[in-house]
């Protein structure tokens, strides 16, 4: 192999060559380096913290709830700013939940997204029985999950809800799908 | 000329190269049996194409991008041709590649030293798939969105990090914006590059072992194989546009639902969302696997990926090959059964169909609004959302069917049976055919009306006992004034579907309307209900402007206004919609416009 005699060859490291080589190394991994490591951090941008949900806001009066039918819940669908990247739309639909009055005359409210992989659960009247269309979880008014049907699941999220004056207020919150326990998401 | 190119080679050696290439022999000689690299590769270059030219009129973002697949597909010159090719072309590549896959396997020609063409094949399976998961998100439509809602949420339930692959992929903890633009890039850049570097592979290690273990002599390539390789490209790319074009006839093209909503209001939830037939197999081995999302979603897939790169190791092992064969006919039988399994299961719940019947016809309204109205910077969801004929059912569904049915039904297309319905029936409201009924001795208590009302007849309803007592009674005169007054009353609601007989019918109607204002004349209505200028004789509700957009709006916002019901709440269970904020005044109206049958419809085309 002698048809490149000038070149070093591999196993004969010279001080210089040493050096030339860390520099070849140095200059061109800084200079990738500097479009790569911006590039992830603008990649990385979504694992910010955005501001949590859940300031109680106002779903309805007091007098309307106390004249639903206990054990049978009732959808509200609650509004709120939208923001979707650089837009931001106000008043639109931000969530729905479901008030039902238990027997006992307890108002609670639940999150309208399945436990499970956050579809939306239907109230189906005529079987009694909160139903998702999605895996066919089922939930008891009282936000119980059925056992035995569909995926396994914990029960509905129930959100805080109080009466204040005439008002009711909810806080509305949403919690991470398929977990066993509940976890807000922030 | 020639000088030109005699430059150029003289400069490149690029004839050297070209004739290399397609002078390469072949050992065993050319066959039919060796196209489907060509077939793939092929492929390709249609949805490298085809995708270069849709890129060059889509906008991603979740207010523009439904609007311009639409616009492509339905408006712009051959849109139709691309996007279909685009669409349908994506499911042969996923077909051929899996078929390239098990013939290499079968035939045993992933054996060393080719082991690394064996694994381009399974690394382009799976970028193929990539390339369909992120395709699919693109068009922005409701079911493609409710099904990757899903995905993202499996993708979320990762170990530890699941909710940082979300936020990741998704570009937030929400779908947005971002979703789509990532998503994009995905689509169009990373991985087209890396299913292109996976060929050049795939096509080097071609050449450097040859595409058969044959011991025959050799042929080259060209063009005993070429010709070969072209004519079934031809034979696909035929298939292909035939596809296209019975999906355009049949269908209206490739699939496009309704613009995604991203609104979380249960009733304008995409139902039972369900991926495409291609990874049908997943969802139902997702369904088989209940509650193990993890082991069924990311462990098992994963494993079988693992076996699949493990498998040219083992077979130098004549018994593993075997094996490998075995496993790989079993994991093709699994898919396949999983698929008709999953397709037959949708086909036999009536509570799937009714969702997919929704979904096609929400989608082809929104077409219709799409076509015929103008989209503004707000999308067309806009549209969608103040329109009638699309909100309306949804929200009598919420928000009536528990107590009203329409037409029987819960408005869209659900009849439930195994609750009574407490209130009348809705549909034709306020047409003579309906108020026929209310004044027909022998509908009137019948749950299609008042029947399971709290003032049915055993509750001494006084309307129910009006009609009951008095008007089987009426004698053929005062049978007549009922009609005229009928037809009256019909017409305070200015129905559009009775238009013509309104018109006809005006001087009917005229007798009719002061005959409701007579407290002496012998169809007594007012000497309960209030009509025009006469004083509130108290009693039913007031009749003037009975059915109209503003009086039945009125009703839904309070039916326990004085002008209404104004009596005990105990005997009604209907909430007071509008005053109790359970519906905002746009769905109030979007209601009452439904029940009206007053929603945009396209003017006649000329002949």
């Amino acid at each position: 192999m002698n048809q490149t005699p000038e070149m070093t060859t591999g196993s004969v490291t010279t001080r210089r060559s040493f050096g030339q080589m860390m520099a070849a190394w140095c200059t061109m991994g800084t200079a990738c380096l500097t479009p790569v490591v911006s590039g992830f951090m603008m990649l990385f941008h979504p694992l910010r913290k955005s501001n949590g949900n859940g300031e109680f806001q106002r779903v309805t009066d007091k007098a309307s709830v106390d004249a639903m039918t206990p054990g049978i819940p009732r959808p509200f669908n609650l509004e709120g700013t939208v923001n979707n990247a650089w837009n931001s739309f106000p008043n639109q639909p931000v969530g729905t939940i479901y008030l039902v009055r238990n027997e006992a005359g307890e108002l609670q409210a639940f999150q309208a997204q399945c436990p499970h992989q956050g579809c939306l659960v239907d109230y189906r009247r005529d079987e009694s029985v909160f139903f998702c269309p999605c895996h066919k979880a089922t939930f008891q008014p009282s936000g119980q999950r059925v056992p035995g049907v569909g995926p396994e699941c914990r029960d509905l999220d129930k959100l805080e809800v109080k009466v204040q004056g005439e008002d009711v207020l909810v806080r509305y919150q949403e919690f991470r799908t398929g977990a066993l326990d509940q976890v807000e998401l922030s | 000329m020639k000088f030109l190119f005699n430059g150029l080679d003289e400069r490149t050696g690029y004839r050297a190269w070209c004739s290399g290439w397609m002078m390469r022999p072949l050992a065993g000689g050319a066959g039919f049996k060796y196209v489907l690299p060509a077939v793939l590769l092929f492929l390709f270059f249609v949805e490298v194409v085809t995708g270069l030219v849709l890129w060059t009129a889509y906008s991603p973002s979740t207010r523009t991008a439904w609007e311009s697949i639409f616009y492509t597909q339905h408006i712009m010159t051959a849109g139709w041709v691309v996007r279909g090719l685009h669409h349908y072309t994506n499911q042969a590549l996923l077909i051929t590649g899996v078929l390239f896959v098990i013939q290499l396997a079968i035939t045993g020609f992933y054996r060393a030293p080719r082991e690394l063409i064996f694994l381009c094949a399974v690394a382009l399976a799976l970028l193929l798939a990539g390339l369909s998961i992120t395709g699919e998100l693109l068009p922005w439509d409701a079911k493609t969105v409710a099904a990757a809602q899903v995905r993202g949420n499996i993708v979320g339930l990762t170990p530890y990090m699941g909710e940082y692959l979300k936020r990741m992929l998704l570009g937030g903890s929400q779908f947005n914006h971002h979703s789509i633009t990532r998503f994009f890039t995905l689509h169009a850049g990373i991985l087209p590059v890396l299913t292109g570097f996976v060929f050049w592979i795939l096509f080097r290690q071609f050449r450097r072992h040859g595409q058969s273990a044959s011991t025959l002599p050799a042929e080259p390539y060209w063009p005993g194989q070429a010709w070969r390789d072209g004519l079934a490209c031809l034979c696909v790319m035929g298939l292909l546009g035939g596809v296209v074009y019975y999906f355009q006839q049949t269908h209206g093209g490739p699939p496009l639902y309704a613009p995604a909503d991203l609104s979380p209001d249960p009733s304008r939830a995409f139902p039972s969302p369900r991926p495409p037939w291609y990874f049908l197999f997943l969802y139902e081995f997702l369904n088989l696997c209940e509650g193990q999302e993890m082991v069924a979603a990311v462990i098992v897939p994963s494993a079988i990926v693992g076996f699949l790169l493990f498998m040219p190791f083992l077979a130098r092992w004549r018994v593993l090959h075997v094996f490998n064969n075995l496993v790989l006919i079993g994991l093709v039988g699994g898919v396949l059964w999983l698929t008709i399994k999953s397709v037959k299961q949708d086909l036999a719940d009536p509570a799937v169909q009714r969702d997919v019947r929704i979904a096609h016809q929400q989608a082809a309204r929104a077409k219709l609004l799409a076509t015929h109205q103008p989209i503004g910077f707000n999308g067309a969801i806009e549209l969608v959302r103040n329109d009638p004929l699309t909100r309306g059912p949804e929200l009598f569904k919420q928000h009536c069917a528990n107590c009203h049915r329409y037409g029987g039904e819960d408005g869209l297309f659900y009849k439930p049976e195994k609750l009574a319905p407490s209130a009348p029936d809705l549909k034709g409201f306020a047409t003579r055919e309906w108020l026929r009924g209310v004044l027909d001795p022998k509908q009137i208590d019948t749950p299609h009306y008042f029947g399971n009302t709290g003032f049915n007849g055993e509750n001494s309803g006084a309307m129910v006992g009006f009609v009951k007592d008095t008007v089987s009674e009426f004698d053929d005169e005062a049978k007549l004034s009922l009609q005229y007054a009928l037809m009256a009353l019909s017409a305070q609601a200015k129905l559009s579907s009775q238009a013509n007989l309104d018109s006809q019918d005006k001087e009917r109607i005229a007798q009719g309307e002061a005959l409701l204002k007579d407290p002496d004349a012998v169809i007594q209505c007012a000497t309960c209900h209030k009509f025009g200028d006469m004083d509130d004789p108290g009693g039913g509700p007031e009749l003037t402007g009975y059915g109209s957009r503003e009086w039945l709006a009125a009703l839904i916002r309070n039916p326990y206004h004085d002008t209404f019901y104004d009596t005990d709440h105990e005997l009604y269970n209907m909430p007071a919609f509008g005053s109790q904020r359970i519906l905002s005044e746009t769905e109030i109206y979007l209601l009452s416009d439904w029940l009206r049958g007053d929603w945009f419809t396209p003017p006649p085309t000329p002949e």
